[in-house]
């Protein structure tokens, strides 16, 4: 290591100035811009986080909306309170809005929140590119809500099976515009999940070697990892039916040596690993409440990291279940069986990783650590009811029913949902300043995991008894009134946890009590620091001398001093052992990124309708890009130090 | 067990913890080079995501070649071989000066790197340009059958990261005439590093349009 020791004298010395004014100049040169310019042009971590949370609730809500719309129709038999086509775009954009626009952006806009402020470091390593990736993903969810609201949303289902979402069967642009939507969000995806890898990678706090992450962190390195093989794909596989509509290629169209289960396999290549993407973040989030509402470090560290690197690995291995119904070689089913089963095996281990941490701890049933016990719950429901699904005969009589809705439910609320949910009550101070009400908290807790139950138990039965997926009405001789009719009496109790959960938000926002800087007596390095966090994070980097970086020191943290405080720099460790290694100096805040989003939003959407809008939207962004790389005028008392390579 | 929660939970319940200066950094270098650096891991992240869209294109030519009895399909022309082989040729060509110029920047020698940096952005050029070309030896419209479609699919797709790579050494270059900036030797030096990635998955690209509808 070049980095030189201090005495305590010497490093009182270095730092003559009083803590207070070291935050005005930190303050100075971290913070936003004033106004709607410093808005636009931000690339602070926290605060594009941030929206994105804001943005990813938004369309959680419109999407949540779609499905009570969805249930009052289906309460009763014969309904006609919605018809065919706008069930189909309800349930399409609801769908794809959840996966796309809702769960991916969410836990990694979660992750860009707090992996910097864990791993102690000033800001993700590329702020433009961050910024960029917000917008991008805004641009692509306007465009699927601005297409539903003008009647022109997609409706041919999530997954947009081929041939029905081709153009002999799917006329018209409501298909490309999800295509496009895809890969907006694709793009944002793999932008944010190079942010984490990068940053967790490069700028970890001194001592905080690879064996001292956090296993939120580690989870969220997983996800990221998984969204650079997985998102490609349905990328891919989007731009080819894109290209089927628009130019008339032949990837899909079976006259011509095409092939339907071609986009199966591509989709699912994607959509499998999508879930654990999703899912993974869960178990992070989960990790982090247990062992501070247990009050003692996760048991098994090594046991749950490397299974967290399993499941991602395994999750690439499995996407073929979703095809039992396509005709599979029996070798293939038996393998792709098994491949389903053995994920079971890390999956279990984390599950008796985080039992064996509250048993041996002190648990705290505050309102986060009630949302896990609720995923454990609902978690198990939904896995148990995907072992059903990975048996072959029985996934034949049971696909394409209401058991499928159930199933999925269950594993993303279970598995997503709830955690999110309780990793918002645990970090609202944090971001905020203010605690939540822990009486509303827990009140809204009930009323979702009761809401849930209600509503989605119904549906596994549902499909047992034959109801198809994805119709918009029953005949009142089918016998499903009644299921019906106490699945959306559920949704009310969902939708009513909600309200409660918003008025929750919005009561602590307004009147909450005061959160002080570490509310719950956490582990890691985000409680280390005052609530709601300041633009730069940390006065000084905190050195870690453990895996349970605020536990392992009791009293003050030993910290490194050095860096530039009259511009943005941050400290470059080594991957392994973080090692202090170098300075960087980050970028100001800049409207470039706002600029090359729009560049690729006229590309993508004017190539809905004409080819030429990619040539057009191309040049534009190379145009983007070039202003993003020309170097800026270089600041006064620039001393750049080079170390070449021997 | 003692539960060490606890004990924190006491003592910093309200303020934040108070950070105690032991070490100095500020003696560490700005300018450094390879996987020290941010953007060379960057880079990576996208070779990798860029690898993945490739190899989707090409398993979709593998999986589309089985719906075939023969190969290409009836009444479609093999590729032409000529072009496609001066432009793989050309384009391995092209590392000879990257890996010149992003040896001099490792050096900070500035006429060397600019001197390399703009023959390779020429070489690149006529890659680019050769590709182009390319489309027109595949001998088949990319609307006629689904082999057409894939194997436009492998040769745009490869396209586009050759354009990028060809745009973005231009604009190194460009930069490093008029502005120099120390701190943009590194990647300099990483736009070579990419080159290498760029060119390495062209070759089992070029293998599978060209050369596997010869064999099968």
């Amino acid at each position: 290591m070049s980095a030189q020791p201090l005495s305590a004298e010497r490093a009182v010395e270095s730092d003559p100035n009083s803590p207070a004014s070291l935050h005005d100049r930190l303050e100075r040169v971290w913070r936003n811009g004033p106004g709607l310019w410093g808005w636009l042009t931000s690339v602070n971590h926290k605060s594009i986080a941030l929206r994105s949370i804001i943005t990813a609730f938004t369309f959680f809500g419109i999407a949540g909306v779609e499905a009570a719309l969805m249930r009052v129709q289906l309460a009763r038999p014969e309904n006609s309170f919605i018809g065919p086509d706008l069930y189909n775009q309800l349930f399409t954009t609801h769908g794809s809005a959840m996966m796309f626009l809702f769960a991916v952006p969410m836990v990694q806009s979660v992750a860009l929140y707090f992996v910097p402020i864990m791993i102690g470091t000033r800001n993700v390593a590329f702020p433009r590119l961050n910024a960029f990736g917000y917008w991008t993903y805004l641009i692509g969810g306007v465009l699927l809500f601005s297409a539903l609201f003008t009647n022109t949303g997609p409706d041919q289902g999530w997954f947009s099976y081929v041939p029905l979402a081709g153009p002999g069967f799917s006329p018209g642009k409501r298909v490309d515009i999800w295509a496009q939507m895809i890969t907006f969000t694709e793009i944002a995806a793999i932008v944010a999940a190079i942010e984490v890898i990068v940053t967790v990678f490069k700028q970890r706090a001194p001592g905080m070697s690879l064996n001292r992450v956090p296993p939120f962190v580690w989870a969220m390195v997983v996800m990221s990892f998984m969204v650079l093989v997985a998102m490609p794909y349905v990328a891919t596989a989007s731009a080819m039916l894109a290209m089927d509509r628009l130019i008339a290629t032949q990837f899909f169209n079976y006259a011509e040596g095409g092939d339907a289960l071609l986009w199966q396999h591509l989709f699912w290549f994607f959509g499998h690993p999508e879930v654990y993407i999703i899912f993974i973040p869960g178990l992070g989030m989960v990790s982090a409440i247990v062992a501070t509402f247990s009050r003692r470090p996760v048991f098994g560290y090594t046991a749950v990291v490397l299974s967290l690197v399993a499941i991602g690995f395994l999750s690439f291995g499995l996407w073929v279940h979703h095809m039992f119904a396509t005709p599979l070689t029996q070798t293939g089913q038996s393998f792709f069986t098994a491949a389903s089963a053995m994920i079971a095996i890390p999956t279990g281990v984390t599950i008796f990783c985080w039992i064996a941490t509250i048993w041996s701890g002190r648990p705290r049933f505050d309102t986060p650590m009630l949302y896990v016990v609720g995923f454990i719950a609902l978690f198990t429901i939904g896995g148990l009811s995907g072992l059903l699904l990975a048996s072959v005969p029985v996934d034949l009589q049971i696909t394409d029913t209401d058991f499928l809705p159930g199933h999925i439910h269950y594993v993303l609320l279970g598995g997503m949902v709830f955690p999110l949910f309780g990793a918002l009550h645990y970090w609202f101070p944090k971001v905020t300043g203010r605690m939540m009400s822990e009486r509303l908290g827990k009140v809204s807790f009930w009323l979702l995991f009761i809401g849930v139950n209600v509503t989605f138990f119904p549906q596994l039965l549902l499909g047992i008894a034959g109801m198809p997926r994805r119709v918009y009405t029953y005949l009142a001789d089918s016998g499903w009134g009644g299921l019906n009719l106490t699945s959306s009496i559920g949704a009310g109790f969902i939708a009513l946890g909600m309200l409660l959960l918003v008025i929750n938000i919005a009561r602590s926002l307004a009147a909450g009590a005061a959160a002080g800087a570490d509310p719950w007596g956490g582990e890691t390095l985000e409680w280390a620091i005052s609530s709601p966090a300041p633009d730069y994070n940390f006065a000084y980097i905190p050195i870690v001398h453990g895996r349970s970086a605020l536990w392992a020191d009791t009293g003050d943290l030993d910290a490194v001093a050095g860096l530039r405080e009259d511009r943005r720099e941050v400290l470059q460790t080594t991957m392994l052992d973080a090692v202090p290694d170098s300075r960087h100096e980050h970028p100001d805040p800049t409207i470039v990124p706002l600029l090359t989003a729009l560049a690729v939003g006229v590309g993508l959407i004017w190539g809905i309708f004409d080819p030429i809008g990619f040539a057009v939207g191309g040049v534009l962004t190379f145009i983007a890009l070039a202003a993003w790389g020309w170097p800026e005028k270089p600041k006064p008392n620039t001393h750049e130090v080079v170390e070449v390579p021997k | 067990m003692t539960v060490i929660g606890e004990i924190a939970a006491e003592t910093g319940r309200q303020a934040e913890r108070p950070l105690r200066p032991v070490v100095n950094v500020s003696d560490l270098p700005s300018v450094v080079y390879g996987s020290r650096v941010v953007t060379w891991w960057g880079t990576t992240g996208f070779m990798a995501a860029e690898a993945a869209t490739l190899s989707a294109c090409v398993a979709s030519y593998y999986y589309v070649l089985r719906n075939y009895e023969s190969f290409p399909p009836l009444r479609t022309p093999l590729p032409d071989l000529l072009v496609p082989t001066i432009s793989l040729i050309v384009l391995i060509l092209s590392l000879v000066p990257c890996y010149l110029f992003a040896r001099a920047a490792k050096r900070l020698d500035r006429p060397a790197t600019l001197r390399w940096m703009w023959v390779a952005a020429v070489v690149m050029l006529i890659a680019t340009a050769l590709r182009l070309m390319e489309f027109s030896s595949l001998n088949v419209r990319w609307d006629a059958n689904a082999y057409a479609s894939v194997a436009w699919a492998v040769v745009f797709a490869h396209f586009t990261l050759l354009l990028a790579d060809t745009l973005e050494t231009v604009l190194f270059a460009v930069i490093m005439q008029t502005r120099e900036p120390t701190r943009y030797y590194p990647g300099v030096a990483e736009d070579a590093f990419y080159s290498y990635f760029m060119v390495a998955v062209w070759i089992p690209c070029y293998v599978t349009v060209y050369l596997v509808p010869r064999w099968v």
